[in-house]
């Protein structure tokens, strides 16, 4: 090997080398970076999509960002000057190596160039022992690679945040629920089916729907139960207990029955109107008879039009229970009654038991009917330790996995005497106790484990009141 | 471009320069290196040592083993620069007075300089031109000195009382500076046989000319220095300045001033003499490593505390030199 083929060997061999050291420190801080997210997402309240940026990200960006490391490094001029006199130790060639580079350049013709070249031949072809891949380096892209692979495989293998990952994907699935329209896919949108679009056009409902959806995140966010679905979907006992609910078409109807029945005027302007708004959520039988009603001239017509309105209200085919309960809501602003709630409770619970005895209310038959009841069940089940007596209740009809994009339904396994399973019909992750066994009334909030919940997430004051407030809004005060 | 021949001829006579006076010099090898390189650099040497040490001898040895023209002056208090360059002096010939140069000492190839410091600064100021520029100027005109010219200056490093220090002008000048030490038994014990015996010593008849030393001088600029040794020795200089960021601790806390830039050109000018004495065709680190404390130590000025703590620079650079890698 010459002298000149030598070292442009040697050049070649430095910016190898050079672009290696450079891609080496670009593939390791991106790559550290990753390895650090993928440690610190579990640990932190994020969605899975964060998780899974995270791994592609991992996946993607430390390697590019070492190719572009190595065309970076391999543009840099190589210190040829001090890799030669570093060859010239390792080989005890006195320097001659580089005093040849440099007669080379100045004067390539004369006797010294000659005679430092015949001196430095026999030794060039070791030279490659003297520019070895520096530790560094070797260590910068192992090291990185480690990286890389750490964040992919934590990414793919740790469980999301606080170990429930069921919770965190139910949350998850609801989330996606609400943002796209695939309405066979989950339970949320097989009872959604009972209504069709027209809950979704539903002003009052969508803003029911965010209302709960923030209620929902603020449980997620709580690392507590969410309920399972969005607003509308939730459990019917979370829809009696709501704070902000208006008082239910039949309420209205049995309210305007009575004053029509004493004093027989015509129907008041607020009236027609929550009338009106109830229509806007309401089955289309149920829709065609508020319109009767607002269409009555007479005293006569109204009552009739108001007993064909009870009728298609009480009517099973009319809608879905669920739906029935949900899209009756009327915002106005009248307080709901414990008397209310507890009505439509036990309207929900003598649908339940009905259910658990064998039968399926005719309005549910088919998938829905099962998806529903199995969204009736859904609150409440990781409540365990709430209250464990009592049989499991209706858990053969749920013993097959659940099909894929829809929740995993939790049953619960606890019933409260002859009421039945009255955690159903709770908000999910509402921290209550139970006051005396069998009574499914004397459940109310439970303040120490409230306090306990906001100690363990360590929530500003603020978030801690808003909490504690929430908490006893939705239990209306404590039971 | 220098051949291979004029190479061998000039580092044929350099060794028989340095064989001749090695013949009257006993020990001494790196005094009579650094005159050697003084002599192919076209510097000056400036040599420490108590007297009766052999300092003379060297100078007027080296000028008859090359034939040339040997001058010295002793210099005291008293002495006056015309005393050194001359002066013009009135004449009269043919009946007509005119001014007539008169040549100092100044004007030989040697020059001995002995006891530089003994004289006042104004005087030893006086060979600043000539040490550096090879020029003489006196009044209106400017004389040019006879090439090879070198001045070979010493100084008592003991008897300080009634000296004057050197200007840093002035030591900057001077291309190395040598210690001459004092000989160890069997130096000393050759020494007296040498002047005891037989006819004495006598000074070594010429072996080299003028010519063969200004040859010599071109193949010496034509010897290659790697750039990775350049910017070595750049490093090694910087590292002697206390505000370097090389700079070792020892001189950041004992330097006033660190070397100049004619250190640096003082240090590989004489490492490639040193290879071309050595017979090599380029500059090795050992070469750098032989020249640095000559080329360096006159130039690194100590401060309060070095001085008064009596700080050898000798040491200091040596600190230098294993504090600045070489790659």
């Amino acid at each position: 090997m010459t002298y000149r083929e030598t070292v442009a060997a040697i050049e070649r061999r430095l910016r190898r080398l050079a672009a290696a050291t450079t891609a080496g420190v670009a593939l390791l801080v991106p790559a550290a970076a990753a390895a650090v997210a993928a440690v610190a997402v579990p640990l932190s309240v994020v969605s899975p999509t964060a998780r899974l940026v995270v791994g592609l990200a991992a996946l993607v960006v430390p390697p590019v960002a070492g190719v572009l490391g190595f065309a970076a490094g391999s543009r840099r001029t190589p210190r040829l000057a001090q890799a030669l006199l570093q060859i010239d130790a390792s080989l005890e060639l006195d320097a001659r190596l580089s005093s040849l580079h440099e007669v080379a350049k100045t004067a390539p013709d004369s006797f010294i160039f000659r005679r430092l070249e015949a001196d430095v031949s026999p030794h060039l072809d070791r030279w490659r022992k003297a520019l070895p891949v520096p530790a560094r380096t070797v260590a910068a892209l192992v090291a990185g690679a480690a990286c890389v692979a750490l964040a992919v495989v934590l990414s793919a293998v740790l469980p999301p945040p606080h170990a429930t990952s069921g919770r965190m994907d139910r949350v998850s699935t609801a989330e996606e629920v609400r943002g796209t329209d695939r309405p066979d896919e989950t339970i949320d949108s097989s009872v959604d089916g009972g209504i069709g679009d027209e809950r979704s056009s539903s002003a009052s409902a969508d803003e029911a729907t965010e209302t709960d959806g923030r209620l929902d995140h603020v449980l997620a966010d709580l690392g507590l139960e969410a309920a399972p679905g969005d607003g509308n979907a939730r459990a019917p006992g979370a829809v009696e207990l709501g704070v902000n609910d208006g008082p239910t078409l039949d309420e209205l109807v049995a309210s305007l029955r009575d004053r029509l029945g004493t004093d027989g005027t015509d129907l008041t302007v607020e009236e027609q109107s929550a009338l009106r708004e109830a229509s806007t959520d309401a089955p289309a039988p149920v829709r065609q008879a508020i319109e009767d009603v607002l269409a009555a001239s007479s005293d006569a017509e109204r009552r009739d039009a108001l007993d064909a309105l009870v009728t298609s209200v009480e009517t099973p085919e009319a809608a879905p229970q669920e739906e029935t309960v949900a899209s009756s809501r009327v915002t106005t602003e009248q307080e709901p009654d414990d008397e209310t709630a507890t009505i439509a409770g036990e309207q929900l619970l003598a649908g339940l038991e009905e259910e658990s005895a064998g039968g399926i209310p005719p309005a549910l038959e088919g998938d829905a009917a099962e998806d529903a009841t199995r969204e009736a069940r859904a609150p409440g089940a990781e409540d365990a330790e709430a209250g464990d007596e009592g049989p499991p209740v209706a858990a053969e009809e749920d013993a097959g996995a659940p099909a894929p994009g829809s929740y995993a339904l939790e049953r619960t396994p606890t019933a409260i005497g002859d009421e039945g399973d009255v955690k159903s019909y709770l908000t999910t992750g509402v921290p209550l106790e139970f006051a005396e066994e069998g009574r499914a009334a004397a459940a109310r909030v439970s303040y120490e484990r409230i306090e306990s919940i906001v100690a363990s997430r360590e929530l500003s004051p603020e978030a801690a009141q808003i909490v504690r407030t929430y908490f006893e809004a939705i239990t209306e005060g404590g039971s | 471009m220098i051949t291979e021949r004029d190479l061998e001829a000039a580092y044929g006579a350099f060794t028989r320069l340095r064989e001749a006076v090695e013949t009257v010099i006993v020990g001494h090898e790196s005094v009579v290196r650094a005159a050697l390189i003084a002599l192919l650099c076209r510097g000056n040497v400036l040599l420490e040592g108590v007297p009766g040490l052999g300092k003379t001898l060297l100078v007027r040895a080296l000028a008859g083993a090359l034939g040339l023209e040997f001058s010295r002056i002793q210099f005291t208090p008293d002495l006056m620069p015309a005393d050194i360059i001359g002066t013009d002096i009135i004449t009269e010939e043919d009946g007509h007075r005119r001014f007539v140069f008169s040549r100092g000492p100044v004007f030989a190839n040697v020059v001995l300089a002995d006891e530089i410091n003994r004289a006042t600064p104004k005087t030893q100021s006086a060979l600043l031109e000539a040490m550096e520029e090879r020029t003489v100027t006196v009044g209106a005109h400017t004389y040019a000195l006879d090439e090879p010219y070198v001045v070979l200056a010493t100084q008592n490093p003991i008897e300080m009382e009634g000296t004057y220090p050197l200007p840093e002008a002035q030591v900057d000048r001077f291309l190395l500076k040598a210690t001459v030490a004092f000989p160890n038994l069997e130096e000393l014990v050759d020494i007296a046989t040498r002047t005891t015996e037989g006819g004495g010593i006598r000074l070594p008849e010429p072996v080299a000319s003028a010519e063969d030393v200004l040859r010599a001088r071109d193949v010496v600029r034509e010897i290659p220095i790697a750039e990775g040794l350049r910017d070595y020795v750049g490093r090694l200089v910087l590292a002697t300045h206390p505000g370097s960021a090389h700079a070792p601790a020892k001189i950041r806390e004992f330097v006033e001033y660190g070397a100049s830039p004619r250190g640096a050109i003082a240090a590989i000018l004489a490492a490639k003499a040193h290879a071309f004495l050595a017979g090599e065709v380029n500059v090795r680190p050992s070469d750098i490593e032989a020249v640095f404390v000559p080329a360096l130590a006159h130039r690194i000025i100590l401060n309060f505390r070095g001085e008064a703590e009596g700080i050898r620079v000798g040491e200091l650079l040596s600190d230098v030199w294993e504090n600045v890698p070489a790659l």
